[in-house]
């Protein structure tokens, strides 16, 4: 029996401990911003427009598909001189249409690794348009239920084990009591 | 050594079983989450409430909050306060159970007071945010902030002892499959994502 809950922990600690450690990475990032730097690398270019701006979706698939950028479309202005957004996460690209040279001014805004991070502890859900978001929403399920399991294999290979039981008893009521109490009154107001 | 870093990883997830089990909670519920979730009801009521001819904007609101004792609040500062459409003064307040509104209506001298309540699974995604330093909270809630934030770290702290015990100890070598497939599931979501 210890044998076996060990290799699930085992298994489910290795398999997640990258992304873990991302998730707590990024919130001792949140919780202390000063200590990292957010800035966006931001450049602007201008290219050929592949389409004209009577149809901005088509217009962006246009772009997309001859840059082989990838991304999900937002802040859609319509007009002669349209706007929209191709964002992935930590990669906006703000592209605006100048009907007088019929081009693309395109401003991208790139954070560095710890803001990307960010983002990525952000983004889940299903519901987005793009298959590498879903995909990624898959991961942040399969981490929390990982997480799930994590906690449920360590509170029973503590229980199989003798030597801990006291200290460890001591430890976990006062987090269960702490939780108990703190979310009843947060709760009730 | 290998000893003393499993006792101090055992110990240090008694110490957070709860908080972990809210941040896997809050990563299923994002999970499930749709781009745009049904606003939560409004429960509205009614209490009498007559502004001074000489207060400020800001006067005014925080004699509205101290009316109305919202609970895990605190006066709004002058940057928050908004109107609607009929000119009438609204402060919003975003706590961890909700959404609380007070419209300031002065000519019926009354207070509106518009109140939303999150669910369960709503409550412990907002939970999971709470950080000390990020904003002015009531006491209770700067507790669990602190609590959740050591918990924050010992996630961090989790994910290296769990693999130096594993490189530590003689046994499940071919676990290492595992460990390459979470860096490749990383490395691999980092570039599609980017």
């Amino acid at each position: 029996m210890y044998r076996n809950i060990r290799i699930i922990h085992l298994i489910a600690g290795l398999l997640t401990a990258p992304l873990m450690f991302m998730y707590a990475l990024s919130a001792i990032q949140m919780g202390h911003r000063s200590w990292f730097r957010l800035n966006a690398a931001v450049h602007e270019q201008q290219v050929a427009a592949p389409a004209d701006c009577r149809n901005p979706r088509a217009l962006a698939a246009a772009i997309m598909q001859s840059r082989h950028w990838r991304g999900e479309l937002s802040r859609i202005t319509p007009g002669t001189s349209c706007s929209f957004e191709i964002d992935t996460l930590g990669t906006t690209r703000a592209i605006r249409y100048d009907a007088s040279t019929r081009t693309l001014l395109v401003r991208t805004s790139q954070l560095p690794a710890i803001g990307l991070i960010n983002r990525m502890h952000h983004a889940a859900g299903l519901w987005h348009p793009s298959a590498a978001m879903r995909m990624w929403a898959v991961v942040v399920a399969l981490v929390s239920i990982a997480c799930a399991a994590l906690v449920t294999t360590g509170v029973w290979l503590w229980l199989l084990r003798r030597r801990e039981r006291r200290l460890g008893m001591l430890l976990i009521t006062a987090n269960l009591l702490f939780s108990t109490l703190v979310l009843s009154l947060l709760r009730t107001g | 050594m290998r000893t003393l870093l499993l006792k101090l990883h055992l110990y240090a997830g008694l110490l957070t079983v709860s908080h972990l089990l809210v941040y896997a909670v809050a990563g299923l519920f994002a999970t499930l989450q749709t781009s745009r979730p049904e606003p939560a009801a409004f429960h509205t009521s009614y209490v009498p409430f007559a502004t001074a001819p000489s207060a400020t904007d800001e006067q005014v609101a925080a004699a509205a909050w101290r009316a109305v004792h919202l609970p895990l609040t605190f006066p709004l500062s002058k940057s928050e306060l908004q109107r609607d459409d009929q000119q009438n003064l609204v402060l919003e307040y975003y706590t961890v159970n909700g959404i609380d509104r007070l419209t300031v209506l002065e000519r019926e001298q009354r207070l509106r007071i518009d109140r939303t309540h999150s669910g369960m699974l709503q409550f412990l995604n907002d939970l999971h945010t709470a950080m000390p330093g990020d904003w002015k909270k009531p006491r209770i809630m700067a507790v669990w902030a602190y609590w959740n934030e050591f918990a924050a770290w010992c996630l961090g702290a989790f994910s290296i002892s769990g693999v130096v015990l594993w490189i530590m100890g003689r046994g499940f070598r071919w676990a290492a499959v595992f460990l390459i497939a979470g860096i490749g599931i990383f490395v691999a979501m980092r570039w599609l994502l980017r």
